[in-house]
């Protein structure tokens, strides 16, 4: 029996023995981890599949660039790949776990300083442990006048895994990659590359203008696993005079259609500015409503019991939020054309915050979008329990037709294999995020078969009616990629030959190896 | 896990018991190499709003710092203060899926290791012990077993070493049959145990299990003792992949009505 829980894909034990004594001299042998309880918490994933088939072999913590340049030293010798993680929050979508078993993670939680804070120029330079909490307790610390987007899970969650795994976040910064300016890259020759202006020796541009000369990198390090990301320029935003949070319910399901089409408008003309969020019943009773307690029957819960819940709990089929940012003035002229739109609508509801009072859902709506980090989502944990999530985010047209089209083929397919619908849209300039959590008790077995099977289903019928999934778990990351063609799969992988011609970085990340 | 009524239908459709007692003994005879638990540690409770009798058990096992974390979600300030006051300390706690979620995640932050980990799903009629555990603190499963064995209602426990195969993708299932992969150290070892109308005494024949405890019926209890004496060190069973199923309910599906999951870390 071997002395490790895993090891990596060729690998025998005695050379893994070497790899593993080659870090321990790097880092000490307190930051190499092998120990089955050590190990744990590295292989907890809240996906449909078993936790075995993502065990790490070893899990090795860094603190600077130039430990990391001496790791991947030894992973090219002895060809073991490592699977880099920043803060390891991407619950639903992996979590710190690798893609593949046996693989190494490089955990860079304790690489964790904010390098520097630009009140004038509003930008941050980061780490790849800092937490939004981290950045957001600085800026307040110091009375900086600056916001910063962060998404759902943000206090633990950091702006630099975020962003390169392209998430979003509320605010008019949501769309994070669009915001960011500037990375510091390991490559897995060692070689430290800082894209844009970074490259420009003395520069003090790197984090506000992105392009630089010649192509554009940025991209490439987002999503992918050409490279480690160790240092990120984020852009924050001024904090504005005044901020007006407000939700708008709407009663029924087939709503979408005029929450679209009302909304879209308003979103393109920037009149209102943030990423809106339109949540579905379920994501807003989950923080204060366990299934159990309303539905204790077999199959998704059906529609009768929903409105039920809606109306006990005050809420919509659709809950839409949004907000507006400037000065009082500003905000003002941009209510009334918003309500002026919205009495076309008799059945919209609009709650100020005011009319919320102390409302929790409301409130970290309104905290989300000023970029305060909060953990009350984590509330869709209950809704169900058994600890089994798995994000599904197909994109679509912000148009009203395709979002209920999308909106009853997840609800249908859902339904199918006995699971709810548990949706939210986030509309950005033109198109609309469609992040649907798949959830479903881990210690199930026919749960767990239901949501993997569900999750293949959805993956295939939204590829079919020709909608792309933005972002997945580490269990669908190939199929997903199969969705986009096979021309970007071999684009992809003459990037990686080219650049990890070893294939030690997270191989299997996005789809992609050597 | 939970028995589900197609299970039971199955089994009253074509059932056979023999099936499970095919299974030789010997598959279950390879276990891991047991590592005896470090001596006693110093001991903190933690709970989040749920686990009364718990918590009671466990300070009734001996002595133990308690914190209660409230009922809702823990505050992330509050959970690095706690980690980073309890280094060296082994903690045992029950709590909801949201909390343990954060919980376990800022554990992993802190460096915390973990030893032991289940998730309880409990209803009216029946209820499901899924039990993950380090070579050394295993054991936890045959605890409850014992003690729910004798109170009618149906259950099944499972208890799988840290690195083996969980529950899996394939369907698995025969025709007739419920069933229920119980994994081992490499996927190679994967191991699906097949139970048709069995009650305890008849899984336990199969497994190589001693007989059961006198009953007390209490989970929440059972648990909380049972991790009171695994993180004082005294893990007295074998490290074996486990499966306790007792009873098959008389009702329809019973979607969890609680689901808690409980632990046991190394700070």
């Amino acid at each position: 029996m071997s002395k490790y829980i895993a090891l990596p894909k060729g690998v025998t034990e005695a050379v893994f023995d070497k790899a593993i004594a080659a870090f321990t001299g790097i880092l000490g042998a307190e930051n190499v981890l092998t120990d089955a309880g050590q190990l744990a918490p590295y292989r907890k994933t809240m996906m449909a599949v078993a936790d075995d088939s993502h065990a790490p072999s070893a899990a090795i913590v860094a603190t600077s660039v130039g430990q990391i340049q001496q790791i991947l030293t030894v992973c090219n010798k002895y060809k073991v790949p490592v699977w880099t993680i920043s803060t390891g929050k991407n619950l639903g979508y992996g979590s710190a776990a690798p893609g593949e078993r046996g693989q190494v993670v490089l955990d860079l939680k304790r690489m964790n300083k904010i390098i520097e804070v630009n009140a004038d120029l509003g930008y941050a330079l980061v780490e790849p442990g800092v937490t939004y909490q981290q950045l957001y307790d600085y800026i307040q610390e110091r009375k900086l006048p600056l916001w910063m987007s962060c998404p759902a899970p943000s206090a633990i969650a950091g702006p630099l895994g975020n962003t390169v795994d392209r998430g979003v976040g509320y605010t008019p910064y949501g769309e994070h990659f669009l915001f960011s300016c500037g990375m510091e890259v390991v490559l897995a020759g060692g070689e430290v590359l800082r894209t844009g202006m970074g490259g420009v020796p003395n520069s003090n541009t790197w984090q506000v203008f992105k392009w630089g000369y010649g192509p554009s990198l940025d991209g490439i390090f987002t999503q992918s696993n050409y490279g480690i990301v160790t240092k990120l320029g984020i852009w924050l935003m001024p904090e504005p005079p005044a901020y007006k949070p407000f939700c708008i319910r709407f009663p029924d399901e087939g709503d979408i259609v005029d929450i679209v089409e009302t909304l879209r408008p308003l979103r393109m003309a920037m009149i209102i500015p943030n990423a809106i969020v339109i949540a579905s019943t379920i994501w807003e009773a989950a923080v204060t409503v366990k299934r159990s307690s309303v539905y204790q029957g077999a199959g998704q819960i059906p529609d009768e019991i929903l409105k039920e819940v809606a109306v006990k709990n005050d809420l919509g089929a659709w809950n839409v939020y949004a907000a507006l940012y400037g000065s009082p003035e500003q905000i003002e002229v941009n209510w009334q054309i918003i309500t002026h739109f919205l009495k076309k609508h008799p059945k919209a509801r609009i709650v100020t915050e005011q009319e919320a009072g102390d409302n929790p859902v409301f409130q970290y709506r309104a905290d989300l979008m000023r970029g305060k980090p909060n953990l009350t989502e984590f509330g869709l944990y209950n809704w169900r329990g058994g600890g089994g999530s798995m994000w599904f985010a197909p994109v679509s047209q912000a148009m009203g037709s395709e979002t209920l089209k999308q909106m009853e083929m997840a609800k249908r397919i859902l339904g199918k294999h006995g699971l709810d619908y548990v949706a939210e849209f986030i509309v950005g300039w033109r198109d609309m995020h469609h992040i649907i959590d798949v959830l479903f008790d881990k210690s199930n077995p026919d749960e767990v078969r239901a949501a993997n099977a569900c999750f293949g289903e959805l993956l295939e019928e939204f590829s079919k009616a020709g909608y792309g999934t933005y972002r997945t778990n580490t269990e669908f990351m190939d199929k997903v990629a199969d969705t986009y063609g096979p021309v970007q799969r071999e684009v992809f992988r003459k990037l990686k030959r080219a650049l990890d011609p070893n294939g030690i970085l997270s191989p299997g990340k996005s789809g992609i190896r050597i | 896990m939970l028995i589900s009524r197609r299970g039971i239908l199955k089994s009253m459709v074509a059932g056979s018991a023999l099936a499970a007692y095919a299974l030789p003994r010997f598959s279950f005879a390879d276990t891991l190499t047991a590592q005896t638990p470090a001596g006693a540690r110093e001991l903190v409770l933690v709970t989040a709003g749920a686990g009364e009798r718990f918590a009671l058990a466990v300070r009734e096992a001996g002595q133990a710092e308690s914190l209660a974390l409230g009922p809702g979600l823990p505050g992330v300030a509050a959970l690095h203060t706690l980690f980073a006051r309890v280094r060296g300390k082994r903690l045992v706690g029950l709590m909801p899926d949201a909390a343990y979620v954060l919980f376990s995640e800022l554990a992993r932050d802190a460096g915390v290791a973990i030893m032991f980990e289940g998730r309880h799903m409990t209803g009216a009629g029946s209820a499901s012990h899924a039990l993950h555990c380090v070579p050394g603190f295993q054991g936890v499963g045959r605890e409850l077993a014992g003690a729910l064995a004798g109170a009618g209602s149906a259950f099944a426990i499972t208890e799988v070493p840290f690195g083996a195969t969980g529950a899996g993708r394939a369907d698995a299932s025969l025709p007739g049959f419920a069933s229920y992969r119980v994994g081992g150290l490499l996927a190679q070892d994967e191991l699906w145990l097949h139970l048709s109308g069995l009650d305890l005494a008849q899984g336990c024949e199969a497994l190589g299990i001693e007989p059961a405890q006198p009953a007390s019926g209490d989970w929440e209890r059972s648990l909380g003792a049972a991790l009171a004496r695994l993180a004082a060190g005294s893990a007295g069973a074998p490290c074996v992949r486990q499966a306790f199923i007792h009873q098959l309910p008389a009702q329809q599906d019973d979607k969890g009505h609680d689901s808690l999951v409980s632990f046991l870390m190394q700070a």
